[in-house]
């Protein structure tokens, strides 16, 4: 949470002062307003509980009770994002504060042949998990999972996902895309107040230097299959952006309030090349991180 | 043809049949037992230039070489000319030139080669393809058992016997599991009517092909999700399952066979005139013609798809043309992609085939040299997860060229669909397109040839990975390749070819992504010695 709140405050003055009519910061840059405008073109009004926030206020923030971010046990099980099936011999690596850029996992551990872990983990932390797999065999592709946030429990049992290469190739495919060497994913759900999936929302990258990357293809699911035909969120909140720079990138959420397009949530993240990475945007809140109910006061 | 057909003149008319069975004054001579031996012996030495990932070596970026060879022997026990048995195995099934599998611990001192393939992996040592029995009947002839399958040009069904690309090698072969029964019905109604054969050469054919007893790919055309709080009436509680599974053979319950929802048969009808030897106005002159339709069925995916295929071939003085086309259509629930399902109420994964191909050639040709022009097109598809799968590239042993769609397409569709699609791969056959392929042939003595080629390939439906659509490019063909082939015969038997091209690769292709080409450009000499039994 070191930089997220500076860099979260800078996209919300902006996304309040600053920001044009059709959502786009920089109208000299006809590039980028055409990004944009090729992207952000919902024209729904969205569906969700949207009743904690109101576009163009302060984002929605949380403040975890310290005595609440404790290390505990954990168990889970690395599993195949599409199929659930274990894997084994995968390597999870824990970051927590969600300092995953710099490398350097706070906690490093090794799945059996049931994709079973254990270990230890901070609750009512941002975390970042990544598991992978052995690079020369190609089976998986790196997944990162940021923003995870475990709430006060003493002990944690989870699942972490890692998707297989196979995956990696021909949900793109799918969707057609073709997804470019070096470039990485981004998938996740967007969320309302009550944390149900918010519909009829548009999602589009931005990278460190505040431009939209030009290769980026942003698509949507229905009932939680990709589906290129869907333009926006649908029942499911599923979205993915494909060919994303390495690099911080900020995912930012829109909806269409009857005018303009408006700025409800974002989530920061960093894309490594070739991989993938979960993450998910709730409406109001910049950043994306949020804390369950159990951090948010003093834990026994 | 049909091979099959290569076979119909054995057929005897019930006339003769008749004549066959009459009493005799004293019995026949046994027919006698004769064994000959077809096949081959070739290796085919191939080397590419600008292919492959750049970053992978860095001796000799992009470079590649490699021997493949294989030895296919046919034996064949003929029984006069009333039956025969025919087995076809290929031994060193293109296997790869030298001990790839580690036989010699120090790679320095390897002296014995071993069985791998291009696969990385051992290939087995002796790989029994085919296996049939064949006999005459009183109405036509009966062939019963593993065996190859070529209709027309071999777009669709190719038998991949020989050597009868230009450009290429066969390394596949349809084959099936058929039973089927061929005659020729104006010999046999002009029998029946005790008249005497006219010796038309129409030839018809029934087949039915088992294709899968069992497949191990469970079907269920449902999901089941115990920690999902679904209402579906077809999950008990403690179900789990995608809309398929896969499985291995110890799944199998014992009675594994006696399911026969889960069987997928093929019903084969075709009708070909097939004149070779016809003098019109004193010269000779071919002309075949035909029609194919199959029916492929699955009763638990619902599928039932047909397929028509006509066939056509003139030769005429000097003047030749040749033509194959097909569609398929019908409907299926067979085809599952992963992370791929129908939105709405109806069945999810519900698809209908609405597929078209065709090649047609036109030429000039003499003893001394000859000109042909040839166009051809497999439809594709430009959302392979929507309910229509319009796309099917052509047999991946009609071969067009040697880099564009045998190399750098099939690696491109490879890449993109993964293992996980398998089925959309193009296998090196034409995919998704167009193209035109003009060639010039100079044979300046017997046996001897020179032939040159240009091919362009036109984009059909663009899908966004495979092919980049006008969103991500723009150039209106795929990519064109030259090609050159030298061809010779010595001492009868020994067949030589030295081939030669060079492609270049459109913006519409993702070689960047895919790392399929360092700059969009290879080139590739192969050359292949082979022994003709």
């Amino acid at each position: 949470m070191s930089r997220a709140p500076v860099f979260m405050l800078l996209l919300a003055a902006a996304a309040c002062t600053d920001k044009a009519e059709d959502g786009n910061t920089d109208d000299s840059n006809t590039v980028e307003t055409s990004v944009f405008d090729e992207i952000i073109t919902v024209d729904q009004t969205a569906v969700g509980d949207l009743a904690c926030w109101t576009a163009g206020a302060d984002p929605l923030s949380q403040t975890p009770d310290p005595s609440c971010q404790v290390m505990v046990d954990f168990v889970g099980e690395i599993e195949d994002f599409e199929s659930g099936d274990e894997v084994g011999d995968a390597t999870l690596e824990l970051f927590f504060s969600d300092a995953y850029s710099e490398g350097g996992a706070d906690f490093t551990t090794v799945s059996d042949t049931s994709g079973a872990v254990s270990g230890q983990a901070m609750t009512c932390t941002p975390t970042t998990y990544k598991t992978s797999t052995d690079p020369d065999l190609d089976l998986t592709r790196d997944t990162f999972e940021a923003h995870q946030v475990w709430g006060f429990e003493a002990s944690i049992d989870d699942t972490f996902n890692s998707v297989s290469s196979t995956t990696y190739q021909v949900i793109p495919s799918l969707l057609g895309v073709s997804i470019k060497d070096g470039m990485g994913i981004v998938a996740g759900t967007a969320y309302d107040c009550n944390g149900d999936p918010l519909q009829n929302v548009q999602v589009i990258a931005r990278d460190a230097t505040g431009a939209y990357p030009e290769d980026q293809r942003i698509h949507y699911f229905r009932d939680e299959f990709p589906n290129r035909e869907q333009p926006y969120t649908s029942e499911d909140g599923l979205w993915v952006a494909i060919n994303l720079p390495p690099g911080a990138v900020t995912i930012e959420m829109y909806a269409w309030n009857g005018t303009t397009h408006e700025l409800i949530g974002t989530t920061d993240l960093t894309i490594f090349g070739d991989s993938i990475n979960i993450a998910n945007i709730a409406y109001g809140y910049w950043g994306g991180v949020f804390y369950p109910d159990s951090c948010l006061s003093p834990c026994q | 043809m049909f091979s099959i057909l290569a076979a119909l003149s054995l057929l005897v008319t019930p006339a003769q049949a008749q004549d066959q069975a009459a009493p005799a004054a004293e019995a026949p001579p046994k027919p006698e037992v004769k064994f000959s031996l077809d096949g081959y012996y070739r290796a085919r030495m191939h080397h590419f230039n600008g292919m492959y990932d750049p970053e992978s070596w860095d001796n000799e970026p992009g470079a590649g070489r490699y021997t493949q060879q294989r030895l296919r022997l046919q034996p064949v026990v003929a029984y006069g000319d009333l039956a025969k048995f025919t087995m076809m195995a290929d031994i060193m099934d293109d296997t790869l030139w030298g001990d790839n599998t580690g036989l010699a611990q120090t790679p320095l001192f390897a002296e014995t080669p071993t069985d791998a393939t291009l696969a990385g992996v051992a290939g087995a040592p002796i790989n029994v393809k085919r296996a049939w029995v064949e006999t005459k009947l009183p109405i036509g002839i009966l062939r019963v058992g593993r065996q190859g399958s070529h209709w027309g040009m071999g777009i669709l069904a190719n038998g991949g016997d020989g050597f009868d690309d230009t450009f290429g090698e066969n390394h596949g072969g349809t084959t099936f599991d058929r039973v089927l029964f061929a005659t020729r019905p104006i010999s046999l109604v002009q029998g029946i009517r005790g008249k005497e054969d006219p010796g038309i050469p129409l030839t018809a054919i029934f087949a039915v092909d088992r294709l899968v007893e069992d497949p191990l790919e469970q079907y269920y055309g449902y999901q089941c999700d115990p920690d999902v709080d679904d209402d579906d009436s077809r999950c008990d509680a403690d179900d789990d399952h995608d809309y398929t599974e896969p499985r291995d053979a110890s799944d199998r319950p014992a009675n594994w066979w006696t399911e026969n929802d889960d069987d997928v048969l093929e019903f084969v009808y075709g009708l070909l005139y097939r004149g070779t030897e016809l003098e019109w106005n004193g010269e000779p002159a071919e002309l075949q013609l035909g029609g194919y339709a199959v029916n492929r069925r699955q009763v638990e995916t619902g599928s039932n798809v047909w397929i028509l295929d006509a066939y056509g071939k003139l030769n005429y003085r000097s003047l030749y043309t040749e033509f194959e086309a097909l569609t398929i259509q019908g409907d299926s629930s067979a085809i599952t992609l992963p992370g791929s399902v129908n939105y709405g109420d109806g069945d999810p994964l519900a698809k209908t085939a609405s597929i078209s191909s065709y090649v047609a050639r036109v030429g000039y040709t003499t003893d001394l040299y000859g000109a042909t022009f040839e166009t051809g097109f497999a439809s594709g598809d430009d959302n392979a997860s929507d309910e229509r799968f319009t796309g099917r590239a052509l047999n991946a042993d009609y071969n067009v060229g040697l880099l564009l769609y045998e190399e750098l397409i099939s690696r491109v569709s490879a890449y993109t669909w993964s293992e996980a699609a398998r089925g959309l791969w193009s296998g090196g056959g034409v995919y998704n397109s167009r193209y035109l392929f003009p060639t010039l042939r100079y044979s300046p003595v017997k046996d001897w040839s020179v032939t040159g080629g240009f091919l362009v390939a036109f984009p059909h439906k663009p899908d966004g990975a495979v092919i980049l659509t006008d969103e991500d490019a723009e150039s209106p063909i795929l990519g064109w390749e030259a090609n050159m082939a030298v061809k010779g015969r010595l001492n009868d038997v020994v067949l030589l070819s030295f081939e030669g091209g060079y492609a270049q690769l459109s913006d519409r292709m993702p070689w960047e992504n895919v790392g399929v080409t360092i700059d969009g450009r290879a080139w590739t000499i192969q050359s292949r010695i082979a022994y003709e039994f």
